[in-house]
């Protein structure tokens, strides 16, 4: 019969995807390392493992993170997303990384380079780096002062088109390794975000490479960015790439083996999936909620949310272009731009739409050791507004409720679109209030927001911040671990069709802010280093140059059974991994 | 026969160029990979270096005919953001989509086929006006909100209220192991078929109603031969033909994957990939994956053709 040929060809179908299933699933599941011991390599999930004799053998301690998004390659320097970055935490720290006060915290390295022991040399171009004794890999085999250079050397390789970034590390003229635990390194100028190489923060960082594995080796597409060799408290065992990382504790971690056995993280890309897994205790902990989350995250059984007031911030930005066909004319005047910060309402929104949790800034630096605290963030006075508007020249002359005036010989109404990125119910709500605010003092803000990979494409790609075709948009970033700004200020980082890749989107143009981002770049003492950047706040806030909004939260969704988490303004979650533990 | 497939497969090779051009262009177009290097701590020679390493400073014309010169030897390239071949990438996710779709495919095909028979025969019963009122409640339905619902109930409820309960997708489980599969396979092959069994059981429905009520099934009825073989053998066989079509449709889609759901379980599969990666502006990846889902749309277009002969005689292809 026909239909019997059909189901016979279906059934094939079926058996052939199985089959392939059969032949896929081990190819995509990396051997664990021959080194560790059984019962850690074998570790089952908590749930599913019934203990034969659980006197004798205690059950291993597993959690689960859940990972909205999955990094492009777990070492960091390979992968710009934060989520390989944490992924580097957890398993490649390298010298340092940043405590919960947002102190740097020795890992590798046995203390940091400092003046007072000559570490740092006078002209403040060589540094010492020691490492601690008898370090490891998690193969066991010896980690040493030739690592720190081999890594440097890597990086720098043009062969390893993967590598991101390699800020600082141009800067370095040669690494000595004098004996294996000291490391030499000699910069060709002066270089302030010292600290940041061979570290590892919330948001970027560099762990070591190991010179045994990859001597000879290019990164690019190398096994060793889905299972990298590393020195932290855990190491990939595995990554079935699209669902799931398996991490292992580290018997050669410096701080010794830490006290949880098995991090599975389970890429679960879905939020309200991620919340439900959350009470049903599959995932333990969501380290990449949003502030909207919270009121869901307090009302789920079983599920808190820790949320820390963060050093990102979100900011609404003026186009700053003084050329008048790039940039908006109204917004070179001063008085407009305070008329604005004036006119926003920001106190209601972190009152309301943040829950109190997190507070309005008054600069680009907030929950940092630079922030300048004497700044008060403006008021929300829309009387003063008005009179600042009144007094640039900006009134309702036709009556529609929105203020005309003269600008560079034409005439300009204050009726302009704000960009910011979209799907995201808080900054929709946020701009939603803002328009109502401004449109009160007579401006009329219209929304026009579009998809993160469209408002942030390149120049080359159209991106409207990077070519300044936007007149006020608004997004988050941070300054973070180094204060540097990377540019983002400077005069000559306009971007332009012959400097596509310049960092001021602002598109602003003050050679006071230029030279004092210069000097900062110049100082080696931090403290010193930091009133700078004081002094350019206090700039900033006088000129008014940006609508600062909102500290950002890092909001953490966290299930019962895990302890020991702290978290940190700079978004260092996973700096005290070696403490968390699991309720029994 | 030969020369007609032969004909539509040159038809076919011209219709994936026209793919290709066209999705080439929305593709970077929609999504610029360099977005993802335009915020954080990167400096502007960074910036310039990673673009010229992606070849991103070229004109895309340029791009386009270097993809499509690999691709035409079958070879899809490195993804830009990962730095491993997009045929890895994809060879990863293709058994599990399989696995889910199919499966889903199979309980759609065999729920609608006996609901759709059932509600055509008992035409304007009881069960006929529930079901009725049930497809348009299940095909109006978002899937987003199909799956998310059925995870509250049988997931995070039942388990809440101590009955025995399915996963969330979001648990550590092995694919290999066929009694997790199963388990973790119940929740989204539910989400996908509640929708799809709406639509084809009122096709197959419909179209048997038409047969039902033509001269020989009458004339069948009258020689004797019992209510059963009326409707199987003889009803069925023709009104099938319309489902050959739609099946033939969906196939291609066995190869895409669903996002929403594979998105909402945490499940592996393609639809999450290319979703994963329009948003990173990995074009190759995005590329590699709209060309075996254009061809297999091509291909399947010709076998549902042959299949029409099969089902139905008077059909002939030339």
């Amino acid at each position: 019969m026909k239909s019997n040929k059909l189901f016979a060809l279906l059934s094939m179908v079926v058996i052939a995807a199985m089959a392939l299933t059969a032949c896929g699933a081990p190819a995509t599941t990396a051997a664990p390392a021959a080194t560790q011991p059984p019962a850690a390599a074998t570790a089952a999930p908590a749930a599913t493992a019934v203990p034969e004799q659980p006197t004798a053998v205690p059950e291993p301690k597993t959690i689960t993170i859940g990972f909205q998004q999955e990094p492009t390659a777990l070492y960091p320097k390979c992968s710009n997303m934060t989520f390989a970055v944490w992924v580097g935490q957890l398993t490649n720290p390298g010298l340092w990384t940043w405590d919960g006060n947002n102190q740097p915290i020795m890992e590798l390295a046995e203390s940091m380079p400092n003046t007072a022991d000559g570490s740092i040399s006078a002209d403040g171009l060589t540094y010492t780096y020691k490492l601690k004794p008898g370090l490891k890999w998690n193969d066991g085999e010896p980690l040493t002062s030739a690592d720190i250079k081999f890594t440097w050397e890597t990086i720098m390789d043009p062969a390893n088109t993967c590598i991101v970034d390699r800020l600082g590390f141009e800067l370095i003229e040669s690494i000595e390794t004098p004996d294996d635990v000291t490391a030499v390194v000699k910069f060709t100028e002066f270089y302030a975000p010292w600290n940041n190489l061979f570290a590892m923060s919330g948001n970027s960082g560099t762990g070591l490479l190991p010179q045994h594995i990859l001597e000879g080796q290019i990164l690019d597409n190398n096994d060793f960015l889905r299972q990298p060799i590393t020195a932290g408290a855990y190491y990939v065992e595995s990554w079935v790439q699209g669902d799931l990382i398996t991490l292992q504790a580290n018997d050669n971690y410096v701080r010794g083996r830490p006290k949880i056995d098995t991090i599975f993280i389970k890429m679960v890309p879905s939020r309200e999936a991620l919340l439900a897994a959350l009470q049903t205790g599959d995932v333990d902990l969501g380290p990449d909620f949003v502030e909207a989350s919270i009121p869901d995250l307090e009302n789920t059984p079983g599920v808190s949310a820790i949320a820390i007031t963060g050093s990102s911030f979100e900011h609404y930005l003026f186009n700053l272009d003084q050329d008048p066909a790039v940039g908006f004319c109204p917004f070179q005047d001063v008085r407009v731009r305070k008329a604005m910060i004036l006119g926003i309402d920001r106190y209601t929104t972190a009152d309301t739409l943040l829950f109190g949790k997190t507070r309005v800034v008054s600069n680009l630096w907030p929950n940092t050791p630079v922030e300048n605290t004497d700044l008060e963030p403006y008021p929300f006075d829309p009387d003063q507004a008005k009179a600042l508007l009144d007094e640039a020249g900006y009134t309702d002359t036709d009556g529609d409720g929105i203020r005309e005036g003269e600008c560079n010989g034409e005439t300009v109404t204050l009726s302009f679109t704000h960009q910011t990125t979209t799907p995201n119910q808080l900054r929709a709500d946020v701009q939603a209030l803002a328009a109502q605010n401004l449109l009160d003092i007579g401006i009329e803000l219209i929304p026009d927001n579009k998809s993160p990979d469209i408002l942030f494409a390149g120049f080359a790609g159209d991106g409207p911040l990077a070519t300044g075709n936007f007149v006020l948009a608004g997004y988050t970033t941070s300054f973070i671990p180094d204060p540097d700004p990377l540019g983002s200020f400077d005069c000559n980082q306009i971007p332009t069709t012959e400097s596509p890749d310049g960092a001021n989107w602002y598109r602003m143009c003050f050679p006071e802010l230029d030279a004092m981002m210069a000097e900062q770049k110049s100082i080696a003492d931090p403290a010193a280093r930091a009133e700078i950047f004081k002094d350019a706040q206090q700039f900033m806030y006088d000129n008014a140059l940006f609508i600062p909004m909102y500290a950002r939260l890092n909001v953490l969704g966290v299930g019962s059974r895990l302890t020991g988490l702290q978290g940190s303004a700079f978004g260092d979650v996973y700096w005290n991994v070696y403490d968390w533990d699991v309720n029994p | 026969m030969t020369t007609y497939i032969l004909r539509r497969l040159i038809q076919g090779i011209f219709i994936l160029m026209i793919i290709t051009t066209v999705s080439f262009g929305l593709t970077r177009m929609a999504s610029d990979p360099m977005a993802q290097y335009t915020l954080g701590r990167i400096s502007s020679e960074d910036r310039a270096r990673i673009r010229k390493n992606l070849g991103l400073d070229q004109p895309i014309p340029v791009q386009y005919f270097k993809w499509l010169s690999l691709a035409v030897r079958g070879d899809f390239g490195y993804s830009i953001t990962n730095r491993q071949p997009v045929s890895e990438l994809i060879m990863q996710r293709l058994p599990q989509t399989l696995v889910l779709m199919v499966t889903a495919e199979v309980v759609i095909i065999i729920l609608s086929a006996l609901l759709g028979i059932y509600s055509a025969v008992k035409q304007y019963s009881l069960f006929d006006n529930v079901l009725t009122g049930l497809s348009f409640v299940g095909f109006s339905l978002p899937i987003f909100f199909i799956a998310l619902t059925l995870m509250f109930i049988f997931a995070v409820q039942f388990k809440e209220w101590g009955l025995p309960y399915l996963p969330t997708g979001a648990d550590v489980w092995k694919f290999t192991d066929l009694s997790e599969l199963v388990t973790h396979l119940i929740l989204p092959v539910a989400s996908l078929a509640i929708i799809q069994v709406a639509g084809y059981t009122r096709y197959l429905r419909s179209s048997m109603l038409e047969v039902l009520s033509q001269d020989y099934i009458r004339t069948a009825r009258a020689k004797g031969l019992i209510e059963r073989a009326v409707v199987v053998r003889h009803a069925l066989r023709n009104a099938a033909l319309p489902l050959v079509t739609l099946i033939g449709l969906d196939a291609p889609a066995l190869l895409a994957g669903a996002i929403v759901t594979e998105t909402v379980y945490s499940w592996p599969g393609m639809g999450r990939l290319f979703w994963q990666q329009a948003g990173r502006g990995d074009y190759p990846t995005v590329m590699a994956i709209l060309l075996i889902v254009a061809t297999a749309v091509v291909v399947f277009q010709i076998l549902t053709d042959i299949a029409y002969t099969v089902v139905d005689p008077r059909i002939r292809l030339s």
